[in-house]
């Protein structure tokens, strides 16, 4: 018998006793540190997608004109093409939905917001200070760049208070558009650009609210008489906001999903408030092409996740195809010509991320081994890649079609945010 | 009140009852950061970042009977995060050579330790965390398997590699006349 062989049957007992656990003198420092911090909702920790949709249809007139007329007006179009193009290249300015260039990617590491920019490699701080701010959020038109600023509550018991801000780009002219929110967890600008919506917690309830975007007026609240999460604007004209509502029914609080009007009035019912409170019509994102909303129904006693996919039109509602995860397919998203959906499927240890036609006629494709922890992500803007962000742990630039992976230099404990250009 | 209970009502934003939690395992916590990563700061930093993570996702657990594995995988890539990462250089910590008069069993089972300690510190640190939460976490393999994010056929291979591993550095160590004083014989 060797040495090793009389200590392996104790080899628990001496590494315990190696180990020699005890309270730790930092246990309380860990503790502070987290009472301080945003625990996020179950729902949240996707945080938000941003709903992409077509580029508007638009009309073809086909002069009918004699041969000078026709000279003349050529090239009075080709100096208002020309004119138009370089007014275009000076602002730079996307179409809301539909695929557009890859822009900078921006990205908050303690407190502090970073642009990177995918082409070159390289990153730059572009707002800093002793304000901490994070989530940053650009526009459609990737003109104004909107970001989450922590006003107190950083340590203890404080409620943690939170405003909207909007800036350039590059990260200059900050403005406070609300004021201090408390858990404004869901927000997304309108098609124009001109107004945000957003939720945030008033008495007990979530609550969806406007604000202008060139700060000339606080939040107003649209009421709506449910408890309001995932509020975003429907493509292509924002004339509506779609949102989840949790209504107070003859049979207890139901959820369901719901439109308004940025200006207010009435809901109006996009399925039955039928849903379970927690864990029905979650994560609802509405397609480009406006005709369908995906979203995602946790059974708790199945444990199992299921994405569905509900024709507006129709009111067809039909889940997605199964990957054969043991916990089903969650969080989805769209891509921004709505080819594609990405979405997570859960194993006991850790997700894939998967890809899937839009239509389903194809089987899902993993793009990623199983990964531990929580994660969000989006596509990018010319839906060639997805970005990936697990929480700490490194954030992935995906491209779609091989699952080659690049990593952003620094460690991203917010979701990202990928700015569209002009195509 | 019962962990399920406890982790229920943290998962809906009770940090004292987090707190609970957290004064309940994080010595076990400590202790395995430390033996993975053989660096008392480099573990203080992946305790805090698994407690700090677990905090703000634990709305996102999807059992609360998972709690205890769900944290440990926090911790393991917390762990392999930092050695990946962070690029601080490792301080390995090494007791002070054996040189121990025989007291009996005493003696033996001090010098066995140590001898595990240098064993320890001659794997690589994912071989390392096998042997950690297999043993002092006391998961059967599967579930170290499911920590690690890895097939169980390769936690089963990094296991059996490892104890090999320390199998030679014991072997190595216990020549004729080491071997022979530290079962005190010649003492």
């Amino acid at each position: 018998m060797t040495r090793f062989d009389r200590v392996e049957p104790r080899l628990a007992e001496l590494i315990t006793e190696l180990a020699a656990p005890s309270l730790p003198d930092y246990t309380d420092d860990v503790l502070a540190r987290t009472a301080g911090l945003r625990q996020s909702p179950r729902w949240t920790l996707l945080e938000r997608w941003l709903p992409m949709g077509v580029l508007a249809q638009r009309s073809v007139y086909i002069p009918r004109v004699p041969w000078r007329a026709v000279i003349v007006t050529a090239l009075l179009l080709v100096v208002v093409a020309a004119t138009l193009a370089w007014i275009g290249s000076q602002r730079r300015a996307a179409p809301p939905f539909g695929l557009a260039r890859n822009g900078l990617i921006v990205y908050a590491v303690d407190g502090d917001l970073h642009a990177y920019s995918p082409e070159t490699g390289a990153s730059n701080l572009i707002l800093t200070g002793a304000t901490d701010d994070f989530t940053g959020y650009f526009s459609r038109d990737g003109t104004k760049l909107g970001f989450l600023r922590r006003d107190r509550g950083a340590s203890g018991s404080d409620p943690e208070l939170i405003s909207i801000q909007v800036a350039n780009p590059d990260g200059t002219n900050p403005v406070d558009l609300t004021g201090p929110l408390v858990a404004p967890d869901w927000w997304d600008w309108s098609p124009a650009g001109d107004v945000i919506a957003f939720q945030s917690t008033i008495g007990d309830r979530p609550t969806l609210q406007v604000v202008p975007t060139d700060g000339s007026d606080g939040p107003r609240v649209l009421e709506t008489g449910m408890a309001v999460t995932f509020p975003s604007f429907l493509p292509p004209n924002g004339e509506e906001i779609v949102f989840r509502g949790v209504a107070t029914t003859s049979d207890g609080p139901r959820s369901g999903l719901f439109a308004i009007s940025p200006d207010g009035g009435q809901p109006r019912s996009l399925t039955g408030t039928d849903g379970h409170p927690d864990n029905s019509y979650q994560y609802p994102n509405v397609s480009p092409d406006s005709r369908h909303v995906m979203y995602g129904v946790w059974d708790p006693v199945a444990k199992m996740e299921t994405l569905r996919l509900l024709d507006l039109g129709t009111g067809t509602d039909e889940a997605l195809p199964r990957t054969g995860a043991q916990y089903g397919e969650g969080s989805g998203a769209f891509s921004p010509d709505g080819s594609l959906v990405a979405f997570r499927g859960y194993e006991d240890s850790g997700y894939r991320l998967y890809v899937v036609l839009a239509d389903g006629s194809a089987e899902p494709r993993a793009l990623t081994g199983i990964t531990p922890g929580e994660a969000w992500y989006e596509f990018s803007p010319d839906g060639k890649k997805i970005i990936l962000n697990r929480f700490g742990n490194g954030t992935l630039l995906i491209d779609v079609a091989s699952g080659a992976a690049d990593m952003l230099p620094d460690t991203v404990e917010e979701p990202a945010t990928w700015q569209r250009l002009a195509p | 009140m019962d962990q399920r209970e406890l982790v229920d009502r943290a998962a809906r934003g009770d940090h004292d009852a987090f707190a609970v939690l957290v004064r309940g395992s994080i010595a076990r916590l400590d202790a395995a950061a430390r033996l993975i990563l053989r660096d008392p700061e480099l573990a203080r930093d992946a305790v805090q970042e698994s407690l700090v993570r677990a905090w703000k996702s634990l709305p996102g657990l999807r059992d609360p009977l998972r709690f205890d594995a769900w944290l440990h995988r926090l911790l393991v890539h917390s762990c392999f995060d930092l050695l990946r990462h962070r690029r601080r250089r490792v301080v390995e910590v090494e007791l002070d050579p054996i040189d121990v008069p025989y007291i009996g069993d005493v003696s033996l089972a001090i010098a066995d330790r140590d001898e595990l300690d240098r064993a320890l510190q001659r794997l690589d640190p994912e071989w390392r965390a096998v042997v950690v939460v297999h043993y002092f976490l006391g998961l059967p393999l599967p579930e170290v398997a499911a920590v690690l994010g890895i097939p169980v056929g390769t936690a089963k291979s990094r296991l059996h590699r490892s104890l090999a591993a320390m199998r030679l550095t014991f072997d190595a160590e216990a020549t004729p006349e080491t071997a022979e004083l530290r079962r005190g014989q010649l003492a």
